[in-house]
């Protein structure tokens, strides 16, 4: 079972999605806060992230920069990276401009999923990038 | 001026700089002046073989306006060669300094009246010839004298007595007028110069003989000056009108080519990815042509109106030093005295000369009134750059430190030049705030696409997952999926219609004239209801107060007062603070009612109380709040109160806390379609 952190602002799918991803060899640890996924990151090995893009950046964020919000999860993710390069980061995200996608993979981020995606499809590339790296 | 690639169009824009006429000719630079040294040459020499008249030339000094100061600082063009032909007589006498100094002063004295006069004049010289003087002139301004002459002139009372006063001309005698004999005078003057000058008794008077004698002098009649004054006359207009057409075409040129400049400016915005700075950047270079060649020291393009919030205002600009910053907006009253300015530039036409002192509280204006001050000047032009009607528009600001400037005081030539180039100033200005406010307007596009994919494919992944999770949840789970999907299936419903209403607010649901009469209370309390859902979700209590269900109904369009109300009720819950209240109270007017919606949350900043009704607008704090959302809701409050009422909003800090009481006002009139 791999254990992935997933980090969304969306509360419902926060509670949901972990019920259908375990099936299929997926341990989701799901929370809506930056700080405490952020926490959790430090402190606990995970076999990867998965993040939404779009939220609300926390204080110590330059919101300007990050679009007031839109682009907070690329921040998150150019955190993580820093902490902890080796675990792979991939976004499930709204944002579709293939413009947006490449700062996302600059910031770190290894796949993309667009939203709406299937829960078959997210957990397959999941799993891709656990087995991946 | 490393910019300036066209050499030759810099040279005549030296030439001509500072509204300045070239000198007829330039002594040491043959294309420094209107016309060739090479080319007055072979006129001289024409002159002379056809009509036997030899030529000086005197340049007026171009730095003075006074006449007398004119002619006495101008210089002698080109009499080196046009000595050659002059006779002994002359020779002779300008060998002595004191005669060389007698000639050089008659001769001025003579341009002043030439000048005066406008026209050729003959005269019996200091040194006792008869000479003649022509003025040259450009635009109405006499820039050269052309001197000819030294004739004796014939013996007998045939001479208007004027011709021996000191300052007199020649003209003919009027019928039973009695005539002098100048030819006398004419000796008694010879006699005199040689005398001063040093020179042997009788000396002059040999060469003139000598001179008459092979035709070098001529001994003149009053009818032989007449003939001479109109080819003198005919010389002089000859050489004005040449010297003109010159002038014409060189400034057409230069004007042609800078106005060229500032069109050219807008060429960055052939590409699409081209910032509009670079726009401004290659006008900065047309406002520098333009400065040269009106004999400005500055020219500046400030900001519209609404643009004064930035804190560097100055669009564009020439003369102003390099990378200074202006902060305007920490300068307590700056908005009410550019205000003002405006105003007062905008009430006229054409340039409004501004006193710097009674702007000094502006740091540009402030800058310019200290270099002003030390050369003594106290006011600059400013002018409103409209090109269509605009409500505020860039004003263009121009001066010289060392000269108050009047427009009515250019060449005509050069106040038709000012208001072309102006024109195109305000051309090209218009043309960018244009691109700028259209690039605004996509990248809003863009925002709103973006946060439109958020409302949208969020709710849809939503359900994807639930109705995924129903399929093999145990039965304590069911119900709550299943309001989890029917709310997020209702979110998705909401984002919809807006979107369609955004798209369709003019069409048929919403026409005008679609009116009834509606009870407000009911509308609020169905809002209320269908928002009830996700208020609980944040503890935020909706209270209604009961007055207004006691206000009477008003006739208005029910389907837009419902999307109205439904937004304001939205925004309301979206940024409150959780665990408060939304109050909403209404009150009967004359009119119909007035209905209020308070929450307490965000604040919104007084520069957004109107922004916040653009479709598509969303403050800093309402992004920081939930950087998801469309910023499309409060349009359709907008649409309604202004067909209906008005809507205002006050948003003001809560005392003890970071959050601010936001109340919407919203006015409904009874419409009696």
């Amino acid at each position: 079972m791999a254990l992935v952190l997933f980090l969304e602002d969306e509360p419902n799918l926060v509670r949901n999605l972990p019920l259908l991803l375990k099936p299929k060899g997926l341990d989701l640890v799901a929370t809506t806060s930056i700080q405490e996924a952020m926490e959790w990151f430090g402190e606990h090995t995970y076999d990867a992230v998965l993040l939404d893009t779009i939220m609300r950046p926390t204080e110590d964020m330059d919101a300007e920069a990050l679009d007031h919000g839109l682009m907070t999860g690329v921040e998150v993710a150019r955190r993580m990276k820093l902490l902890k390069p080796q675990v792979p980061i991939i976004a499930l995200t709204v944002m579709h401009d293939p413009e947006i996608q490449r700062r996302m993979r600059e910031a770190g981020i290894v796949d993309i999923i667009n939203k709406p995606a299937e829960p078959d499809q997210i957990a397959e590339v999941v799993l891709r990038n656990i087995r991946r790296g | 001026m490393d910019q300036w690639d066209d050499s030759d169009k810099l040279l005549l824009l030296q030439k001509y700089t500072g509204g300045r006429i070239p000198p007829l000719v330039d002594v040491n630079d043959p294309d420094a002046g209107l016309i060739h040294s090479d080319l007055l040459r072979i006129y001289h020499r024409g002159l002379h073989s056809l009509h036997a008249i030899r030529l000086g030339i005197l340049l007026a000094a171009s730095s003075t306006s006074s006449p007398y100061e004119k002619w006495f600082n101008g210089n002698f063009g080109l009499n080196e060669w046009a000595r050659e032909d002059w006779p002994s007589f002359c020779k002779t006498l300008r060998k002595r300094e004191l005669g060389e100094q007698a000639c050089d002063g008659c001769d001025r004295l003579r341009a002043v009246m030439a000048e005066r006069e406008g026209r050729a004049i003959a005269y019996l010289c200091a040194n006792g010839l008869i000479d003649f003087a022509v003025p040259v002139s450009v635009m109405g301004q006499v820039i050269a004298v052309l001197l000819s002459g030294q004739c004796q002139p014939q013996p007998g009372p045939v001479w208007n007595p004027e011709l021996i006063q000191p300052n007199g001309c020649f003209r003919p005698l009027a019928p039973g007028e009695s005539g002098v004999d100048a030819w006398g005078e004419s000796q008694r003057r010879i006699s005199a110069i040689e005398d001063a000058a040093g020179l042997e008794s009788g000396t002059l008077l040999s060469c003139l003989a000598e001179d008459v004698a092979s035709h070098h002098t001529t001994q003149i009649t009053p009818a032989g000056v007449e003939r001479m004054l109109n080819q003198i006359q005919l010389a002089g207009q000859l050489l004005s009108d040449l010297a003109t057409r010159t002038f014409e075409r060189d400034k057409s040129n230069l004007v042609g080519w800078i106005r060229g400049h500032i069109a050219g400016s807008l060429k960055p915005l052939s590409s699409t990815s081209a910032s509009t700075e670079a726009v401004w950047r290659a006008l900065s270079v047309g406002l520098g042509y333009m400065a040269c060649y009106f004999g400005l020291d500055y020219v500046v393009i400030l900001a519209c109106e609404g643009d004064l919030k930035e804190r560097q205002p100055i669009l564009c600009q020439f003369g102003l030093p390099e990378g200074q910053r202006w902060n305007w907006d920490q300068k307590p009253g700056i908005e009410q005295t550019m205000s003002h300015m405006r105003h007062t530039v905008r009430a006229q036409e054409g340039f409004t000369p501004l006193v710097l002192k009674e702007y000094a509280g502006v740091p540009l204006f402030a800058w310019l009134r200290e270099r002003h001050a030390r050369r003594g000047t106290k006011t600059t032009l400013a002018t409103s750059l409209v090109a269509t009607a605009e409500d505020n528009p860039p004003l263009l600001i121009l001066g010289r430190f060392d000269q108050d400037i009047d427009p009515a005081a250019l060449l005509p030539i050069d106040r038709a030049a000012l208001t072309s180039i102006v024109g195109d100033i305000a051309l090209v200005a218009e043309v960018v705030m244009l691109v700028e406010r259209l690039r605004q307007q996509a990248r809003q596009r863009t925002r709103f696409i973006q946060e439109l994919a958020h409302e949208l494919y969020n709710p849809m992944q939503n359900i994807i997952v639930e109705a995924e999770c129903l399929d093999s949840a145990p039965v304590s789970e069911i119900r709550r999926l299943v309001r989890e999907l029917v709310a997020d299936v209702r979110r998705l419903q909401r984002t919809s219609e807006r979107v369609w209403a955004l798209e369709n607010i003019d069409q048929a649901a919403y026409a005008p004239d679609r009116t009834e009469w509606v009870n407000v209370y009911q509308v609020v309390m169905n809002c209320r209801k269908s928002l009830a859902e996700l208020a609980e979700e944040q503890g935020i209590e909706i209270y209604v107060e009961p007055e207004l269900a006691k206000c009477p109904k008003v006739r208005v369009n029910k389907a837009l007062l419902v999307l109205s109300v439904q937004n304001l009720l939205d925004n309301a819950v979206k940024y409150s603070r959780p665990k408060t209240t939304i109050r909403i109270e209404g009150k009967p007017t004359a009119e119909g009612l007035c209905l209020s919606v308070g929450n307490r949350g965000i604040q919104i900043q007084p520069e957004d109380f109107e922004r916040i009704f653009e479709r598509n607008y969303r403050t800093k704090e309402a992004r920081l709040h939930r950087p998801e959302g469309t910023g499309i809701g409060l349009c359709f409050v907008k649409a309604f109160a202004d067909r209906y009422g008005g809507i205002e909003v006050r948003s003001t800090p809560i005392e003890g806390t970071r959050d601010y009481l936001t109340v919407f006002k919203l006015t409904i009139r009874e419409r009696s379609y």
